[in-house]
């Protein structure tokens, strides 16, 4: 009688679940950043796919002028944190001196056309092109563990992945400024009688949510081999999934849901025809809006955001 | 006159055809909805009346009315799931809605060609076609807008609760401006297909709901005319300062930022609002100033 | 006046007319290059219309239309069907455009190829798609379509790198290249050749982990890539790391033929296989000297595209002549329909539409030591 699954079959799953790991490692920094913000500040941050784009980009001009891999990433972060706080400033701020009716749809409008403008520069100065990476970056080795092959570039993305993850554990939870990010959470007014600034609030929590943004944007664009201006919009639009599955706002959801949506998008694509991917993620993105939109790990607040008056 | 006309026809298309877009999408946007389905509805339209022609030749304009119907239908089916979500929620929705739709577009090859797109569609919708079709759902929006299904919309964005207790059924004017909403995007879809003899999945994707959605910040989405005058201002702005055109992206961007900081309401709402403002002002009817903005 | 300046101003009048006259006598024939310049597929379009217009030039120096001139306008597509289509439409309104070099890609020049029908005016695309010709007799391709080229990739695949069996990546939004593949198959399997794995990929894709990943688990003594250059140099680094055996060949066609298959895939694309239009550096007297010329009036090699756009505005120019003293727009078309061995300097050298469809053969080059050269037959 044959096995219900031959050795080679077994093989196979288990490297496109390494696959889908290390994909995961990725949409679980960039989930983390956008749900932090929303955590935070209660805004979407729909230029989040342009910053993620510009830490791509960062990095690979940084490799291009000759730096290694190590010291090209850490400078991507830094410009990708500094770009999160030219949205803040361009696309939430200028709304909050307002009091509008509706400020949740201007801010999410602001946020797409400070993306758009960001997305055009990166445009111009690609030229439309598609950008890679010199070849040997990271070296084309790889070795072997249970059976299982591992490239330099999977264990790359994946301890950068968990670096990241702990590095900002241990800063909102072990340091002050930490500590008054959380405390604060969207009440200014507290943060003001606290003597906190809020606008610094606001000024480090971007920073941190662009530092993890283009941190994922140079994986990505190392995993892939391929830089250009437009890679944000598809890559926003699937995080999504992650995003409302671990629960907006959470940051162990964020993680989860990252690694979630890496495993279903590596093994679907794996067992279905490449086509029905997409369709299949989007479908779960729509059946959790349905059945449980606060997602796994909802936060907790006064007023349930999803439920229609 | 045509020697003049005839080089710049396609401009004329895309400001009609993107009108109607935006129409479909402000009915939503108006009506309280924060929905960006449009594209999606577009696409049903824009298939159905493509593969009706060409595959079962069917006459053209029952190819579009058909499409227009399930591009209602789509609408209706949306409007159950959206109702029990809010705002941004909405919108995510939505966008997996239209992912969705392109996913299964570019799925089943057979019917719809595929990534391959779907080619060869006869040309037999004119200008002139658009033109009216544009015309006559301008007309039907603002017959619907004077009268109680506009208010209805009117108060069910601005405070649901309130719109309730003042006996609006929010359930069967938020399915009506679906309805509405995805009726008008599979007609406008469908004439587009017979109008520009092929369809891509792709193009009903990112770049039409960005160029819809800035249409109606842009010219508002309280009145029929905003619309029309955010699409004229996209589709002219590239044409007159050419170098613009190499940077579409920036410019819409641009135009996001700046008007959600300045004029929120769109370029043409707001003038409407300020000429009221000042006839109230004049009639000794204005409140003292407040903070809040009306509607 | 004096009657002697009267008979001067009326002698220099009399010269000058004759002058304008003369002038007025030759011609321009104004043709439009429309490529992909900025966009996905300007790595194409370029290099393409480089290729146009060093062409124009060099048959105007050398009075290829007697005494009139190739006048061109180089205009832009983006590599998007909505600019393509525009350009068609406002090109074609403008009566002194005699002929349209273009679009670039295949999604491009279809739907162009309605709007050219609907105006009246030639369209010859750089793409293969045969889908392009069913909108009427005013679209014409340039490339030879997959019945042509794949049988000889077939023979090299079974005879000379005698492998039995292969897996193919092919992009599934690019109708050209749809048609290579399915033709191959067909082709190779009808000839005992098994095929273990057929994956698509999308033009603007990068992530191959999972095909990567599915084709190695196959264990394919070949994978023949119907891709452009840059996807399939991309393909190649994620097979290896992968785990792709070295002892595993791999095969391609015309699309891998330009320098950033080398640049972007670099080892990983070493003793990678393709049949290609143009042979770096020319295969024949005419290639050797056109690329010299081309390297010493722009500075760059000639690539692949350089040198069909060179030859394409050639086989154009060709069918203007032939079109006689008065060439509209309708015996320019009829013309080009009719073209015969036209000499380029790609593929065998001989240019000819068969039934509408390309014929001008191909030459194999192989990837070593980082360049291009002539594959072991």
């Amino acid at each position: 009688m044959q096995p219900a699954l031959s050795l080679r079959a077994i093989s196979m799953i288990a490297q496109q679940v390494l696959n889908g790991l290390v994909l995961g490692g990725v949409y679980a920094l960039f989930a983390l950043g956008f749900t932090l913000i929303f955590g935070i500040h209660r805004i979407m941050n729909m230029a989040h796919g342009a910053v993620f784009m510009s830490g791509a980009f960062i990095g690979l001009y940084m490799v291009r002028i000759g730096l290694p891999i190590w010291a090209a990433l850490p400078i991507a972060m830094f410009g990708a944190g500094l770009i999160s706080i030219f949205v803040e400033v361009i696309a939430f701020k200028p709304l909050r001196k307002l009091a509008l009716a509706d400020a949740e749809l201007a801010s999410v409008i602001s946020s797409i056309g400070a993306g758009l403008i960001i997305l055009s520069v990166g445009q111009y100065v690609s030229k439309t092109q598609t950008m890679r990476f010199p070849f040997g970056t990271v070296p084309v080795d790889a070795i072997v563990v249970f059976g299982l092959r591992v490239t330099m570039l999977q264990l790359l993305m994946l301890g950068v992945a968990v670096l990241m993850v702990a590095l900002l554990a241990y800063y909102l939870y072990r340091t002050a400024q930490g500590r008054q990010i959380r405390a604060v959470a969207g009440n200014y007014r507290a943060a003001q009688l606290l003597g906190i600034n809020p606008n610094a609030i606001f000024y480090r929590t971007f920073f941190l949510s662009g530092a993890l943004a283009g941190a994922a944007g140079v994986m990505v664009g190392l995993a892939f081999n391929a830089v250009q201006f437009l890679m944000g919009e598809p890559f926003l639009l699937k995080a999504f999934v992650a995003i409302i599955l671990g629960g907006l706002g959470s940051v162990p959801g964020a993680l989860i849901g990252g690694l979630v949506l890496g495993l279903l998008q590596s093994l679907s694509g794996a067992y279905l025809p490449a086509l029905l991917v997409d369709a299949v993620i989007f479908l779960l993105l729509f059946v959790i809006l349905m059945v449980r939109p606060d997602g796994l790990f909802a936060q907790s607040v006064t007023e349930s955001p999803t439920k229609r008056v | 006159m045509m020697s003049f006309i005839t080089p710049h026809l396609p401009l004329l298309d895309l400001i009609f055809i993107g009108t109607g877009y935006a129409l479909s999408q402000a009915i939503v946007f108006r009506a309280g909805t924060f929905s960006v389905a449009t594209s999606g509805f577009a696409a049903l339209g824009a298939y159905a009346a493509a593969i009706l022609t060409v595959k079962q030749g069917l006459h053209p304009a029952a190819a579009v009315g058909l499409g227009t119907l399930l591009g209602l239908l789509c609408g209706l089916l949306l409007s159950v799931p959206l109702a029990r979500l809010r705002g941004v929620y909405q919108a995510i929705a939505s966008l997996a809605f239209v992912e969705i739709l392109v996913a299964l577009i570019l799925y089943f090859e057979d019917l719809t060609g595929g990534p391959l797109g779907f080619h060869n569609i006869p040309r037999v919708v004119t200008p002139w076609v658009l033109f009216l079709a544009m015309l006559a759902t301008m007309v039907l929006l603002t017959l619907l807008g004077r009268g109680g299904i506009g208010r209805a919309f009117d108060a069910m964005r601005q405070d649901p609760a309130v719109a309730a207790s003042l006996g609006v059924n929010p359930t069967r004017y938020h399915v009506l401006s679906f309805a509405l909403s995805g009726a008008i995007a599979g007609l406008f879809g469908g004439l587009d297909a017979l109008r520009n003899f092929s369809l891509t999945a792709e193009q009903f994707g990112f770049s039409i709901l960005i160029g819809t959605l800035s249409a109606v910040v842009l010219g508002g989405r309280r009145a029929v005319l905003g619309p029309l005058i955010g699409t004229t201002i996209l589709v002219l702005l590239p044409e007159i300062f050419r170098p613009l055109a190499d940077y579409r992206q920036a410019v819409y961007g641009l135009l996001l930022v700046v008007v959600m900081a300045f004029l929120p309401f769109g370029v043409y709402d707001t003038i409407v609002m300020k000429l009221h403002n000042r006839k109230l002002a004049r009639a000794g009817m204005l409140a003292p100033k407040v903070p809040k903005a009306l509607a | 006046m004096t009657s002697r300046k009267k008979v001067f101003k009326a002698l220099a009048l009399a010269a000058g007319l004759a002058l304008a006259s003369q002038a007025a006598l030759a011609a321009d024939r104004k043709i439009v290059i429309l490529q992909a310049l900025t966009g996905a597929a300007a790595f194409v379009g370029v290099p393409a219309s480089d290729g146009m217009k060093f062409a124009a030039d060099e048959l105007n120096a050398r009075n290829f239309l007697g005494g009139d001139k190739i006048v061109f306008e180089v205009a832009d597509s983006a590599s998007a069907r909505p600019q393509a289509m525009a350009a068609v439409t406002r090109y074609a309104a403008d009566p002194s455009v005699l002929f349209i070099l273009g679009p670039t890609t295949a999604p491009e020049a279809i739907p162009s190829a309605g709007v050219a029908n609907d105006a009246k005016i030639g369209l010859k695309a750089m793409t293969n798609a045969v889908a392009m010709l069913a909108a009427g007799p005013w679209g014409f391709i340039s490339a030879q379509p997959g019945a042509v080229t794949m049988p000889p990739l077939g023979d090299y695949a079974l005879n000379v790198a005698k492998v039995k069996s292969c897996a193919t990546v092919r992009f599934t939004d690019n109708e050209a290249y749809v048609d290579l593949e399915r033709v191959f198959v067909e082709y190779v399997e009808k000839r005992g050749m098994k095929i273990v794995e057929r994956t698509g990929i999308k033009q603007a894709d990068s992530d191959f982990s999972t095909i990567a990943t599915r084709i190695v688990a196959a264990k394919p003594e070949c994978v023949v890539l119907f891709t452009l250059g840059p996807s399939a140099a991309n393909m190649a680094i994620q097979l290896k790391q992968a785990g792709l055996p070295p002892s595993v060949k791999m095969l391609g066609q015309s699309g891998l033929s330009s320098p950033q298959l080398i640049e972007i895939g670099g080892a990983a694309v070493e003793g990678l296989i393709f049949g290609s239009d143009w042979m770096p550096g020319g295969s024949s007297p005419a290639g050797r000297a056109f690329a010299a010329a081309y390297k010493a009036k722009t500075g760059k090699e000639a690539d692949n595209w350089a040198a069909l756009g060179y030859s394409y505005m050639t086989v154009v120019a060709t069918a203007i002549k032939a079109a006689g003293p008065n060439p509209t727009r309708e015996s320019i078309r009829d013309a080009l329909t009719k073209t015969k061995d036209v000499p380029v300097v790609v593929g065998s050298g001989k240019y000819s539409y068969v039934d509408r469809i390309p014929n001008y053969g191909a030459t194999f080059l192989m990837v070593k030591d980082g360049k291009f050269v002539a594959a072991p037959q």
